[in-house]
């Protein structure tokens, strides 16, 4: 135990002073490599049996090594029926030589007892971890060994092991595709070699007479046997491009050596792996190497968008590409403005990965240019002029990550920008965001809508060309392109809408909302009043970024529909337009009577009128106003002659623009009001237009 | 709300995922008016008003509270009755103006779920399309002209804490100017407001002063065999209603043919006949 505690502290130091190092290196540094596996012995059956894990001969990276971390834990179940058996589990150096057999579980004396047919689980050591010596193989796990008495029907068990490396030490990869890259030179790595154990891989890309060189400080720490040390470097398929000449390292003692060097000749970039290695019985540790490098890649200056707040240092990635003003970047969902967002500046190396600024670079200055300035945030909403992208700074200094970060606040749903940064040198290509490499000032990642995504490849901006539903001949809706993906707010929500649909907006203030429009067959957002401009109901007013009109702008109105409630004429509804065609655009006024309605439907039609709530009452209403919206999209009345309408209505006359059927009645029983017809004909859908 | 095709997607179905600006209730407030004639013999309501009053004309409204979705919500309410919970913001020409209004404790619920009165309440449930309306009147008579908004401003709530969808919750009217050419419009209101309310006297007198300020106004003469009819005076009010389908065949009535396209005249003529039709089938 003593010994232990006395290990622990020198281990810490270790820590420490290492932590320092790597830093100083700018290699990233290492929590503690940890490697965790699961074991799944057979079964151990009989009266008193044991079984031995020899972990020496699983692969390199399941091994514990000196300072590493061990223990292991897991379940075993008796499936006797009727008698407990006894299990135990303890940890050895090899064979002969007992670590730890403290458990876990409902133990006497270390070991567990299971009840018949039952499940126990365990943990060795019962608490904390065992910490290997760096002196030879003194607690160093090699053996797992279980024992069970009693178990006549059989112990089955399962082993899960966890094994930490110290923080930082022994990185380099145990196979030559799990070499670790190395980006910055000089790098210098720590590790173990035990005798004839692990080997240790890197890998670095060289250009074209680019140059490797390995020099260290080698540890034998075994009494009695010398170890070897060699430097072997390979191509990425395995084959040796070179060796140094091997090293002794003399028992209880130590070597150092330099110019273990390999050149590319290759003419072109090379990957070369290094194997650094001991063919001998000695015991390197600890190993001091440093990589030394020329050639490697020029670190490029390079800018990133995080849209969603998870930038990814290892794996640097921009958002840009699938980035949408104003969108979540994992669903396209609309979200509050102004949206934070954060431009990254970092150099990086051939492979892309983020290193250190230049010697001498400490900040980067980051700009916009042909930023938008659309009015307001989206179609039909607020009325600022200010630009749709703001950058919080411009020059940002490099963190301790190696990156420079400003942030970027998005203000417009279908706002633009190019951004760039600049050292004292380069700036870096300009990043449209969003992207649009197709320059048709639609991102290129398309938009989501509540009706699916649009895919915006191959779309004009200033287009207008819905045609849906089938067979109607006056294409579009009203609204370009670049309108619908900016988008509107509707019911105090930001929407884009889709190019498949026709969309019509409607505001209606009687408490029926749009009754049975919705059999149109095309998109009918009913909208808040506030969402239309207050003087002449446009729903695309915002159509101005800065000087310049949207593309192929047209101002399109929203339907506003009222309650008007009485008429001399006994109409239910009136709509009025500016000839010579009904169009949203035309509108004048929606009217809906209410009141004539009420006095019309039976059973209350008294003069004067009562305005008695009657069972048919709301079924007209539902109707009157799709009727009306009917008139304010072109559409005509359904005019049967002399009136002569058979009730039911055949389905051809069946349709909300049906007039002169609903007569002035108190029969509670009357055909007409018993059957108000609730949908569009197929005829009429044809017909309607919005622009 | 929404509506595709026959699917209807309504926005409050869709704003567990959103994160938008203003989360709102599918409980909706809507005001309108709850005494109006339309605009026959004058122009449209102009600057984004939705009705046309005239200066001294009574202002009457109607709040409605609408539940737009299809399950049931509760309205919360602040304590007290209508008049506690709702207050008013009135501009007129965008400045703030003072206009006293009264409202009514009286509360009707009406919809799918039936037609009645109901006790106002600290918790109110609505079913599916069922509808919540109170009385609100303008107390002052309007007499400088402009455009008017008269906005609701409440604290209530659904269940969820979400304020009431502001549907129409501002009611935008214009109160115009008397002039000649008004006169008509106006003597029209006050004779159908005179007839709803069974004043068949005063009614008549109101179709003589538009009659007056418009000798060939049609509608006077339709107002006239409305009172007929509802006095059983079939013969008289046949008569009325041939005379003012003539004086409309004929295009007499030149102030009704300025503010009425040939749709709402054809629309209008094809009303009267069937009104006429009716009428002998009595």
């Amino acid at each position: 135990m003593r010994l232990t505690q006395i290990l622990a502290s020198i281990v810490l130091t270790g820590t420490l002073s290492l932590a320092g190092t790597v830093a100083a290196h700018a290699e990233p540094y290492c929590p503690g490599y940890q490697r965790v596996y699961t074991i799944a012995p057979p079964p151990l059956v009989g009266v008193d049996v044991t079984a031995d894990q020899d972990l020496t001969l699983r692969p390199a990276d399941e091994q514990m090594y000196p300072c590493d971390t061990f223990s292991v834990e897991g379940s075993a179940t008796n499936a006797h029926m009727t008698q407990d058996a006894i299990f135990t589990l303890n940890l050895r150096s090899h064979s002969d030589n007992l670590i730890s057999q403290s458990i876990t579980g409902p133990a006497t004396t270390n070991a567990l007892t299971i009840p018949a047919q039952s499940t126990v689980t365990f943990r060795v050591p019962a608490a904390g971890v065992i910490l290997g010596s760096p002196y030879l193989n003194i607690d160093v796990v090699k053996v797992i060994r279980a024992q069970a008495k009693l178990a006549y029907a059989g112990v089955s068990y399962g082993l899960k092991v966890t094994i930490t490396s110290r923080p930082g030490y022994n990185r380099g990869g145990s196979t030559l595709s799990a070499a670790l890259p190395i980006s910055v030179s000089p790098t210098t790595v720590y590790g173990t070699m035990p005798a004839y154990g692990r080997h240790q891989w890197f890998k670095v890309s060289l250009q074209p007479k680019g140059t490797v060189s390995l020099s260290g400080t080698l540890t034998n720490i075994h009494p009695t046997t010398d170890a070897n040390y060699g430097t072997v470097f390979y191509n990425s398929a395995g084959q040796q491009l070179g060796a140094s000449s091997s090293l002794w390292v003399p028992e209880n003692g130590q070597a150092s050596f330099q110019n273990h060097n390999y050149t590319n000749n290759s003419g072109q970039s090379l990957d070369v792996y290094i194997q650094a290695r001991n063919v001998f019985w000695g015991f390197i540790e600890p190993f001091v190497i440093t990589i030394q490098t020329t050639g490697l890649p020029t670190p490029i200056l390079t800018l990133y968008l995080d849209a969603d707040s998870n930038f990814n240092l290892s794996n640097p990635q921009s958002d840009h590409p699938n980035y949408v003003p104003g969108a979540r970047l994992s669903d396209g969902v609309s979200v509050n403005l102004p949206q934070p967002l954060q431009l990254i500046a970092a150099y990086v190396d051939g492979a892309g990965k983020i290193i250190p600024a230049p010697s001498g670079v400490t900040s980067v200055t980051f700009s916009l240019n042909n930023t938008s300035a659309f009015t307001g945030i989206a179609m039909n909403s607020e009325a600022g002029t200010e630009t749709d992208f703001a950058l919080l700074a411009t020059s940002v200094t490099f963190g301790a990550d190696n990156t420079a970060r400003v942030g970027l606040n998005c203000l417009d749903y279908g706002g633009f920008t190019t951004a760039t940064v600049m050292d004292s040198s380069t700036t870096t290509p300009p990043m449209r965001i969003p992207k649009d490499d197709d320059l048709n000032q639609l991102p290129d990642a398309g938009w989501a809508t509540p009706a699916g995504h649009v895919d915006s490849a191959g779309l004009a901006p200033d287009a207008d060309n819905e045609t849906d539903p089938a067979g109607n001949v006056h294409p579009g809706d009203g609204l370009v392109v670049f309108e619908e993906y900016r988008g509107f707010f509707l019911g105090g929500q930001h929407f884009r809408t889709d190019l498949a649909s026709k969309d019509l907006f409607v505001n209606s203030q009687l408490a029926q909302g749009i009754g049975y429009t919705s059999s149109l067959l095309i998109s009918v957002w009913n909208i808040m009043s506030t969402e239309l401009d207050a003087a002449d109901r446009r729903i695309n007013f915002n159509y101005m970024n800065g000087q310049n009109s949207i593309l192929g702008h047209y101002d399109q109105k929203g339907l506003v529909i009222v309650d008007a409630l009485w008429n001399e004429l006994g109409q239910f509804g009136l709509t009025g337009w500016q000839p010579p065609i009904a169009t949203p655009s035309s509108n004048v006024f929606v009217q809906i009577y209410t009141q004539v309605i009420k006095y019309y439907s039976p059973d209350h039609n008294e003069m004067p009128p009562t305005q008695q709530d009657d069972p048919f009452d709301l079924a007209k209403i539902d109707q009157t106003i799709a009727h009306e919206i009917g008139h304010a999209v072109n559409l005509p009345h359904l005019d049967v002659p002399d009136n002569n309408i058979p009730c039911p209505p055949p389905s051809a006359s069946w349709t909300v623009m049906l007039t002169r059927y609903n007569p002035l009645t108190t029969d509670i029983n009357n055909c007409a009001w018993n059957n108000i017809p609730n949908v569009y004909r197929d005829a009429e859908r044809v017909e309607f237009r919005l622009r | 709300m929404r509506t595709t095709g026959w699917i209807v997607l309504t926005i409050t179905a869709l704003l567990g995922t959103l994160l938008s600006a203003l989360d709102y209730s599918p409980l909706v407030l809507i005001v309108s008016p709850a005494e109006y004639f339309g605009d026959m013999y004058t122009a449209p309501p102009q600057g984004g008003a939705t009705h046309v009053f005239f200066p001294g004309e009574s202002v009457k409204l109607r709040i409605a509270i609408s539940n737009w979705s299809s399950s049931p919500q509760t309205l919360l309410t602040t304590p007290g009755g209508p008049p506690d919970n709702l207050g008013f913001r009135v501009s007129r020409d965008g400045n703030a103006v003072n206009l006293g209004l009264a409202v009514d404790n009286m509360v009707r619920q009406t919809g799918p779920s039936g037609n009645f009165d109901v006790q106002w309440d600290r918790r109110m449930d609505l079913g599916p399309r069922d509808t919540l309306t109170v009385r609100a009147d303008v107390l002052d008579k309007i007499s400088t002209p402009g455009l008017y908004v008269i906005e609701v401003v409440h604290q209530m709530t659904d269940a969820e804490a979400r304020l009431l969808r502001p549907q129409a919750s501002r009611f935008q009217l214009e109160v115009r100017e008397r002039s000649a050419e008004t006169l008509c419009e106006i003597a029209r209101r006050s004779a159908l407001r005179a007839f709803l309310s069974g004043d068949y006297q005063e009614a008549r007198n109101m179709t003589d002063q538009m009659l007056a300020a418009n000798p060939q106004s049609f509608l006077a003469h339709v107002i006239r065999g409305d009172i007929a009819a509802a006095e059983r005076s079939l013969l008289e009010a046949d008569r009325s209603y041939e005379l003012a389908i003539a004086m409309l065949e004929q295009g007499r009535d030149t102030l009704f043919l300025r503010s009425a396209g040939k749709f709402h005249l054809d629309d209008s003529l094809q009303a009267l006949r069937s009104k006429r039709q009716r009428l002998s089938g009595r």
